[in-house]
């Protein structure tokens, strides 16, 4: 049975060293998921996962077990995302690269491999479509995409984690949708 | 083209932000407004691609890479390989200084009566180290405990002590390096004091 995150917590605090890696297995692909959206370099995006759980261990005595422990983690992978983003400009690297010559793209690796041929290709075509639109949108629309449609963070918890006001995150959030609307209907 | 004004609540209601009275009568809106209805599908299905994206998954190694740094145990390892690698530092720099220092003209008279000297001393220890024990071991045999004679062979060194740790430079040395060491032991200690007293807060915190 698995432990709660609470639990878990509770035993990493009390030095339980199989605590700290099941915390990180729970947790790394969605802090990496977030991390690789918005830096969109996967070397920057293992850094910065790195980073996070490095911050959040040495945090872990200030964790409010009141608040969702996803939440709270994401909110500083979020808030590391932006503060990179700050610090350089970023080069902008699709998460698909068209090998020279070649049309084929390069697609980054699935969380889960399983299923078929067809399925995986499905699943790689909804992927590449799903990270083309949020690619496509300016930074600070795409962290409320991705925290509100990928991690599924409500409202009140991306506005405490970017400290923004709850009206701003929702404007952002219309906005981001009404282009991304536009885009799919123009096709462009 | 003209816009139906209601255009603008698609979202709160996709959102579920609209109250109760308010979402009831903008879904009867939707059955009578084609164009308010076919952006509502439109945004529902954006909503659902955006939210089909997978979980990217990182290299395996990362993991690892992680437990590397926060692991208590790794963290107090590091400590002590980063404080050996410091010895080591120390004792290079040290060696370095004595060599620079020997190589410098003239030096080789000097080094040479200096290891004369310490030569002459270690070899006078040892015959005194032999000397003892061939005695305390007549001296046993003659009916004397092996303490007395180890007390008796101690006693001018134990006077020699004495009157050294009466140097107030000397002991203030000694009492530094203790309080080095101390600083030094407690500093290496393992955290589990720690970890204890965070686990007596997290408790308070209600799990």
């Amino acid at each position: 049975m698995s432990l709660s995150d609470p639990e878990l917590v509770r035993r990493c605090l009390a030095g339980d060293e199989r605590a700290y890696r099941e915390l990180i297995e729970r947790y790394e692909r969605q802090v990496y998921s977030v991390a690789m959206r918005m830096l969109r370099v996967a070397e920057d995006a293992e850094d910065l996962t790195q980073e996070t759980f490095v911050r959040m261990f040495k945090a872990l005595d200030r964790y409010d077990p009141s608040r969702p422990f996803p939440a709270w983690l994401l909110t500083i992978a979020a808030r590391l995302s932006i503060d990179q983003l700050r610090r350089r400009r970023v080069k902008t690297v699709p998460l698909f690269r068209s090998e020279p010559g070649s049309e084929e793209e390069h697609v980054i690796e699935l969380a889960d491999p399983g299923p078929g041929p067809e399925e995986l290709a499905e699943r790689q075509e909804e992927q590449r479509s799903a990270d083309r639109l949020i690619g496509s949108l300016p930074e600070h629309y795409r962290i409320v995409v991705v925290l509100r449609h990928q991690q599924g963070l409500s409202y009140e918890e991306i506005s405490e984690a970017l400290r923004l006001p709850l009206g701003t995150v929702k404007a952002r959030i219309h906005r981001a949708r009404a282009l991304l609307k536009e885009r799919l209907e123009t096709g462009s | 083209m003209t816009r139906c004004p209601e255009n603008t609540r698609m979202q709160d209601f996709l959102d579920g932000e609209l109250p109760p009275g308010e979402a009831v009568a903008f879904r009867a809106h939707l059955a009578g407004c084609r164009d308010c209805a076919a952006g509502v599908a439109s945004y529902q299905s954006l909503i659902a691609t955006l939210e089909r994206a997978p979980l990217l998954a990182p290299r395996p190694e990362l993991t690892g890479r992680i437990l590397e740094q926060v692991l208590p145990s790794r963290a107090r390892r590091r400590r002590l390989v980063a404080l050996g690698w410091g010895y080591a530092g120390a004792l290079a720099a040290c060696v370095g200084v004595v060599a620079l220092w020997a190589l410098q003209p003239g030096r080789n008279v000097l080094i040479e009566t200096l290891s004369g000297q310490l030569s002459h001393r270690l070899l006078g220890a040892g015959l005194f180290v032999l000397n003892m024990l061939g005695a305390s071991a007549v001296r046993l045999a003659d009916g004397w405990s092996l303490l007395h004679a180890v007390g008796e062979r101690l006693a001018p060194l134990s006077r020699a002590l004495g009157a050294v740790l009466t140097e107030p430079s000397i002991v203030f040395t000694i009492w530094a390096a203790a309080a080095v060491c101390a600083a030094l032991l407690w500093w290496m200690r393992p955290r589990a004091s720690a970890a204890a007293r965070e686990v007596r807060h997290v408790s308070v915190l209600g799990f």
